[in-house]
């Protein structure tokens, strides 16, 4: 054997070692499959993929965590051909779109400014590394029984020992917010959620929304509205056991 | 000099003027498909919102149910009621007969719309349901109804339960009759995949709700309604859309459904919760298509859209402060032409 041939097939086996990942399935009908694959490699996709909402006619979008805590990736391909990719994350976002000759055009928007009331994966990573399991219940004063549920909610997070965070949907007006948290007699927790982990998991589409980690990892499925204590006991130990 | 040279440009300009002309009539035919009526000097903003079938009133529920009149959409009027919060109308084609309200003193107690708008708040319950109360809860006419006799089904999420009734009428609002099924387990059959926001179909023969698949994950999925009351899937919409809402039925098609949903965008400086576009959706069965209705925008968040029966889809909209109702021509912005 000469030693190009050694050469050749010690760089191919310490490439396949390398690359374990590979190519989500609904990329095998999209045009730009190979540069879009290599994006989503370049980016650390998990392939954990989700389908979202079609952003058009004929077209799919999927989402997945990567292997960075707080930056997810979305693919929206669309029949022609084209796609769209987007990065998401605090530091920083990125929109990149593959033409019909797959030629890309990246964009990208600035660090994301976090406020003093925002809830960032930062604050996500210190609450998962400080506590061995708790519950995150996000309440909208545009819901009622997000409200109307919460002394509740707490009983049996302090029934279950568990540490309870709570936070605010973040697209509600903070003035309007206070004066619906008045009304209902509930204190005024107005952390907004801006974290990337959890808005990525679809908070915010029935408020209220429990999410629960254990040992460093966070729920992949929320508990969503309300429910009687039992079952919300039930299904919080369910979460639990889903992450040990 | 080249003679030709003109005619080119003239040509080129003609094109331009062409594309930019053909643009704007595109973009002011699609946008003007939406309506904005603002509800902030009407309401306050915390409400779960149906729509008439006729678009003429809106059902808002917060700490109690408001009836919102918008047959002058200048000056929308709030009609205050005596019905609960999460009220919820008994669903039906032209009209709304009764609209269930819950949670008065462990009973679900049942309105007469049209004594609603006529007496407000003095307008009382003409029936109620000891047995079968709880919020979360959807209602629809069966077929089989006439002026009087009025075949509907009541189901609620939290219990997983529904049952029938008949209400007979003889001229009065308080009806003189109302016979009831056993109450029924809902679906016994999805126990093992849970069964999450379920919404009945306007003629309560389907519903549809979130379960989940072999990998965890949840998706909507359109279940018929069988006579031994076990479920039987009529499609997978693919994704979870969370809470949905009918279409009217129309001979030999499925009905549309619609939804509000978040996916990516390229987001603002300054908050990833802006990096996420809140919109109103509609998926069409019968094409298996997603068509978007509501514009992109960031940071506006949009819910509870429903269809009234000339298909129009009515949503909430809100964004820092800005609150009410948009009303979106969904034929014209689902047509070629908007996509």
């Amino acid at each position: 054997m000469s030693l190009f041939s050694i050469f050749f097939v010690m760089t191919m086996t310490f490439s396949f070692g390398l690359s374990a990942w590979t190519s989500p399935p609904f990329l095998s009908e999209v045009k730009c499959r190979a540069p879009i694959a290599a994006w989503l490699e370049s980016k650390g996709a998990i392939n954990k993929w989700r389908r979202q909402v079609d952003p058009s006619p004929g077209a799919r979008s999927f989402r997945s965590p990567t292997s960075q805590f707080g930056n997810w990736v979305e693919v929206h391909p669309f029949v022609d051909g084209q796609a769209d990719g987007y990065l998401i994350s605090t530091e920083h976002s990125e929109e990149i779109n593959w033409k019909k000759n797959c030629v890309a055009t990246i964009s990208t928007s600035e660090k994301s400014e976090s406020k003093n009331n925002h809830f960032t994966d930062h604050d996500l990573a210190l609450l998962m590394k400080e506590n061995k399991a708790g519950i995150i219940y996000v309440w909208s004063p545009g819901m009622v029984y997000s409200m109307d549920f919460y002394p509740a909610f707490k009983a049996v997070a302090e029934k279950l020992k568990l540490p309870l965070t709570v936070l605010m949907d973040p697209y509600f007006d903070e003035a309007q917010a206070k004066k619906r948290a008045e009304e209902f007699k509930i204190p005024f927790m107005n952390r907004r959620v801006e974290s990337v982990e959890l808005l990525m998991r679809d908070i915010g589409t029935h408020y209220p929304e429990t999410l629960v980690y254990s040992n460093g990892k966070l729920s992949d499925e929320r508990i969503v509205g309300v429910m009687t204590s039992d079952v919300l006991e039930k299904e919080i130990k369910s979460s639990l056991k889903a992450l040990r | 000099m080249n003679p030709k040279g003109p005619v080119k440009i003239s040509r080129w300009l003609f094109s331009a003027l062409s594309f930019l002309f053909s643009i704007s009539v595109y973009g002011a035919d699609c946008s003007s498909a939406l309506t904005f009526i603002s509800l902030k000097d009407v309401t306050p903003q915390i409400y779960y919102m149906r729509v008439h079938p006729s678009g003429e009133y809106l059902l808002l529920s917060g700490w109690t149910s408001v009836i919102v009149d918008l047959r002058d959409p200048k000056h929308p009027q709030a009609i205050q009621t005596l019905m609960n919060k999460e009220a919820y109308p008994v669903e039906a084609s032209k009209q709304w007969r009764w609209i269930a309200s819950p949670n008065h003193s462990d009973k679900m107690r049942y309105y007469d719309f049209q004594d609603l708008l006529a007496k407000n708040a003095q307008s009382q319950a003409v029936f109620e349901d000891g047995e079968l109360n709880q919020f979360y809860h959807s209602s629809a006419e069966l077929p089989g109804s006439s002026k009087n006799k009025m075949h509907f089904r009541t189901s609620i999420w939290t219990l997983l339960k529904y049952r029938d009734y008949t209400a007979y009428f003889d001229g009065n609002v308080i009806p003189k009759k109302v016979e009831k099924t056993k109450t029924k387990e809902l679906c016994p059959n999805l126990k093992n995949v849970g069964f999450r926001q379920p919404i009945l179909s306007k003629d309560g023969s389907e519903i549809a709700g979130l379960t989940a698949n072999k990998d965890g994950h949840e998706t909507t999925k359109v279940f018929k309604i069988n006579k031994n009351n076990t479920c039987t899937l009529d499609y997978d919409v693919g994704f979870n859309t969370g809470k949905v809402s009918f279409s009217y039925p129309k001979a030999g098609e499925k009905p549309l459904i619609t939804f509000a949903a978040t996916i990516a965008t390229k987001g603002e400086k300054g908050s990833v919760s802006r990096t996420m576009r809140a919109g109103v959706w509609v998926f069409d069965p019968n094409k298996n298509q997603t068509f978007p209705i509501s514009p992109s925008q960031e940071g506006f968040t949009v819910n509870y859209p429903g269809f009234t029966e000339d298909g129009r889809i009515f949503y909430m909209s809100t964004m820092d402060g800005r609150f009410g109702v948009t009303i979106a021509d969904a034929v014209r912005l689902m047509s070629p032409a908007c996509q």
